[in-house]
């Protein structure tokens, strides 16, 4: 079942610059045996040539699934039951592994979550470095190293790095040595899935600002997977927010801290505790509900404090609120159409 | 308000939690196939004198040579006789709970000091430790049956619980191997911290925290044990070492060779007790192996739905 | 000032480098000195990134290593000269909760055992009702209910409800102090602010003081009262948490502080910085200020010697040479 671009509104709606990803009413299913879990549940979104696009949720909210079904690399129970992909206009759901490999690292990298704890103990960087490139190109031998080692200085490497085994470095240099291995073969797009995670404060600000120089110099865009909403503030033009398998809101990001519009958003900003000013802590009440049973309606219904009586039953669709700004939520975007900040061409 | 828990689809802790319920690990292929059949060989020990006469194992109690009920042989001896006069069927039925007892108490007395042994030298480490682990270590590279023939030249083993002894003594280095890696491992968990800060002490730690964690290896330690001690018997008594006056798998191997019983073609002497140790070793490596995979999810295969 | 509840005293921590070992020793903690009142109840936050020496001292102060160097008292009496009733008193008053809501459950069991063990082996002598009047009032404490937990097996529960039946155990005995090693950093963050929450209630309502360590700046921002700030096994700066994160005045501080992202788009990160490795920080300047290869304003005396602490505000102090001839 083919459907054009023309029938999803979101994507329909953003025409201006070239979008190198496409993402349209993915749906993603775990078999379980008490029924199927939706883990990602009509999603669609694009993203931007050289931008950088956020995605948060809290956990189990579906977006390390989401960044999982663009690289074709759901593992089973999981698979993807429905929607497209398309990679600078290529469809990728239902491509054979053989295809597939062609697209991956070379136009689709992955950093992927604890990527530091992912390098070979064993083996020396160099090494590793040389495998990555030549399992997708073939490279003459003496070319290895100084392409090597450029990528080193692209991502703030002392040369020495090169022969070194990975636990001689730290935790913030074994990252950015992921991140070398991720641009290896320029590709287009690059998928982040908590680059900064597990590393202390202020080697996490050096290796972000290494991923917005890298960013910036090869023109390369990023979805940037975290929960940290003061990193995305400072990493991510655009922003994300998934809650039980769907998407609620999407938008720039200025807009998204200072107005955000969607009830799960504003509980996300307001939770993020401050040290510019000492304020109480808000304190919310709520699990997610149980991903077997998605509701008809809104899934935030369970949590919302504007609760209508629409929203148990109706169902719910992205509502445009400005040009690359799309809430999940009838009342909401009636509010911000309500409200004069937010015009058609608000930046 | 539905306050029910989360799931999260991509960790893989919580989605193997939830099959548990049907995929409970304990219903391990290998496993079962293993238990069934070693039940129904000790079964057959069991509840075969309520069938047949056990009398009949004994020396001249019966007709001498006869060949099995189907090679033209007598209907009351359906398994044949040997040269001694010993009913065939008889014999077997005599002789395997007398193995598996000797197997039973080799690796119930390996286990019981392995217990102890490791749990002392994981938990306390240093000297301790130490100690321990050079005689383990020690006694595990002596060559097993050769000073058991020695042994057993010296001290003939008049019944098979003495001789069961002398196997334990030889049975305890794997199991306290295995409890001293455990306790090791275990040592670090946050629930063992968490007794500590709880005032638990470390006997207590080790038994009541420990333990229950450790019961898959444990079991196939004991398993692998009895397979062990069913070999250890079973060779010294076909050397004509071990107790001779009941009927065990190994003595029967023993008779039929001192008897010529290969070249005079009574294939229904000889047989007979190789099959059903061949039967004892490959369900108790099943029953082994089954246990690893219970013990670690790593090695089960992922059931696809 | 009465008698400190807890005292580190000239504590050094050297791990590895015995005779048969391969690799360098690493001190984990140098001549550390902290105490540690209870009256009042308060929240004091030991503040450090990995590699700075908080968890040794976690693991200092609740008895789980013995200290190479130095004592660790406890009303006095060093936790290496304990008997074992001395032992289960000091278990009494200090108690602890820890990062991993997961791991620190014995999966065989349902979560009831965690509190039966409690109760066995600090003789709480009670009649069956009695004892789960006392379970249920902890679990009240931070919002649970027995009949919807103690039945269950660890894994039937969420983290943030793990975690809040961490802290229940952690208040049945009524302790004086409660270490808190990273407690919300493995929960979602809309939970979190309900486990500080908690804490806050506990040290107000049940004057339970807590010893908050974290690498958070932030949520020590708004439950801690008193702060000390580690880096590499000595404490940077110290004093009011409020005043140190409002205007940092040691250079790790500060650099620590403007590393921290803000969740406003509109303030990006300012200058850059530069990171020597790892072994080149240990290494060289072993001798001096542990800071002095990352620090913009390094002088010659930062290499010969590690400064000592100065006054540089009210209840605010910084061990740094800059402050020294300057007086608040």
């Amino acid at each position: 079942m083919n459907m054009t671009i023309v029938d999803n509104p979101v994507l329909a709606a953003y025409t201006d610059k070239k979008k190198v990803l496409e993402v349209d009413r993915l749906q993603v299913q775990y078999e379980t045996p008490r029924g199927a879990v939706k883990a990602v549940d009509t999603v669609s979104f694009y993203l931007k040539e050289g931008e950088i696009l956020g995605l948060v949720g809290e956990s189990g909210c579906g977006k390390t699934t989401t960044a999982m079904a663009v690289l074709q690399m759901v593992q089973p129970p999981g698979r993807i039951v429905g929607g497209q992909i398309r990679l600078n206009g290529s469809e990728l759901v239902g491509l054979p592994e053989s295809e597939l490999r062609k697209f991956r690292w070379t136009e689709l990298a992955l950093i992927p979550q604890g990527a530091m704890n992912s390098l070979n103990p064993v083996i020396k960087i160099k090494e590793q470095m040389a495998d990555a490139i030549l399992a997708h190109e073939t490279v003459d031998k003496k070319q290895l190293k100084p392409r090597i080692l450029k990528l080193f200085n692209d991502v703030g490497l002392p040369e020495r790095v090169y022969n070194m085994y990975p636990h001689e470095l730290s935790g913030g240099m074994k990252q950015r040595v992921c991140i070398a291995m991720s641009i290896v073969l320029n590709p287009s797009v690059i998928i982040a899935d908590e680059p900064t995670s597990a590393l202390d404060v202020v080697v996490q600000r050096v290796v972000a600002q290494t991923i917005l120089e890298v960013k910036e110099r090869l023109g390369i865009s990023m979805i940037m997977i975290g929960h940290d909403m003061g990193l995305q503030a400072q990493m991510v033009d655009r922003v994300a927010v998934m809650y039980a398998g769907r998407l609620v809101e999407i938008g720039p990001v200025e807009n998204m801290f200072k107005h955000p519009l969607h009830p799960y958003t504003q509980l996300l900003i307001e939770a993020i505790p401050s040290i510019a000013e000492k304020k109480p802590l808000k304190v919310t009440e709520g699990l997610t509900h149980d991903l077997r049973n998605t509701p008809e309606g809104c899934v935030f219904q369970f949590r919302c404090p504007h609760l209508g009586e629409d929203c148990i039953n109706e169902a719910v669709t992205m509502h445009q609120v400005a040009t690359d700004h799309f809430v999940a939520c009838r009342h909401a975007a009636q509010r911000a159409s309500s409200m004069a900040i937010l015009g058609g061409t608000h930046v | 308000m539905n306050m029910q828990n989360t799931i999260d689809p991509t960790d893989p802790q919580q989605t193997a939690r939830r099959f548990n319920k049907w995929d409970n690990p304990w219903l391990n292929t290998k496993f079962l196939i293993g238990c069934g059949i070693i039940l129904v060989v000790v079964l057959f020990g069991l509840v075969g004198p309520l069938f047949w006469d056990t009398n009949l194992a004994f020396t001249g109690s019966s007709p001498l040579n006869k060949p099995p009920v189907w090679q033209g042989g007598l209907p009351e001896h359906p398994l044949g006789t040997e040269s001694n006069g010993r009913d065939m069927l008889a014999q077997l039925i005599v002789a395997i709970p007398s193995s598996f007892k000797v197997g039973l108490i080799a690796a119930s007395v390996g286990l019981g000091v392995g217990l102890v042994l490791g749990s002392l030298a994981g938990y306390f480490g240093g000297f301790i430790d130490a100690f321990i682990r050079t005689i383990s270590d020690a006694v595990v590279t002596i060559p097993t049956l050769a000073v058991l023939i020695v042994i057993a030249a010296f001290f003939p083993m008049r019944d098979t619980t003495s001789m069961a002894f002398i196997l334990a003594a030889f049975a305890w280095p794997g199991p306290t191997r295995i409890v001293r890696s455990q306790v090791l491992s275990l040592r670090e968990r946050g629930y063992v911290r968490m007794a500590v800060l709880s005032g638990e002490s470390p006997f207590g730690i080790m038994f009541r925290e420990m333990l229950p964690n450790m019961l898959p290896w444990l079991a196939a330690s004991f398993t692998g044990g009895i397979s062990g001690a069913i070999l250890g018997a079973t060779s010294l008594e076909a050397l004509g070492l071990g107790p001779a006056r009941i009927p065990s798998l190994g003595t029967i191997i023993n008779q039929a060779q001192v008897s010529s019983a290969l070249i005079r073609g009574m294939v229904w002497w000889w047989f007979p007790p190789i099959l059903v140790l061949m039967i004892i070793f490959t369900s108790f490596f099943l029953i082994t192996t089954g246990l690893d995979e219970i013990a670690n999810p790593r090695l089960r295969e992922f059931k696809q739905q | 000032m009465s008698e400190p509840l807890l005292e580190i005293k000239n504590v050094t921590k050297v791990f590895g480098g015995g005779l048969l070992s391969t690799s360098k020793p690493v001190v984990a903690l140098d001549d550390y000195s902290l105490n540690i009142y209870d009256e009042p109840a308060k929240i004091t936050t030991i503040a450090g990134e990995s590699g700075s020496g908080k968890t040794t001292l976690v693991n200092l102060v609740l008895g789980y290593l013995p200290p190479s160097e130095g004592q660790v008292l406890y009303k006095g009496v060093s936790l290496q000269d304990m008997d074992y009733q001395q032992r289960l008193a000091y278990r009494r008053e200090v108690q602890a909760v820890f990062q991993d809501p997961y791991e620190v459950y014995n999966p065989f069991y349902r979560v009831q055992h965690i509190f039966d063990m409690v109760m066995r082996n600090f003789h709480l002598r009670y009649n069956k009702n009695e004892r789960r009047d006392r379970i249920e009032e902890a679990l009240n404490l931070v919002g649970l209910r027995g009949e919807e937990i103690l039945e269950k097996y660890p894994h039937q529960l969420s983290g943030g409800q793990r975690q809040r039946v961490m802290v229940a155990r952690a208040c049945m005995l009524k302790p004086r102090l409660i270490v808190a090693d990273e407690p919300v950093s493995a929960v979602d963050a809309s939970l979190r602010a309900m486990i500080l929450d908690i804490m806050l209630k506990l040290r107000d309502d049940f004057h339970i003081s807590f010893l908050y360590i974290t690498h958070d700046l932030s949520t020590a921002y708004q439950i801690s009262d008193e702060m000390y700030v580690l880096f590499q096994g000595v404490t940077t700066e110290r004093g009011n948490a409020a005043a140190i994160i409002e205007d940092p005045k040691h250079p790790y501080v500060q650099q620590l502080i403007n590393s921290i992202p803000v969740p406003d788009p509109t303030i990006k990160w300012d200058t850059d910085i530069h990171l020597p490795s790892e072994e080149e920080m240990r290494m060289k300047y072993a001798k001096g200020c542990r800071f002095y290869p990352r620090c913009l304003y390094g002088m010659d005396i930062c290499k010969e010697k590690q400064p000592p602490e100065y006054p540089v505000g009210e209840d605010h102090l910084a061990a740094c040479y800059l402050y020294r001839d300057k007086q608040p």
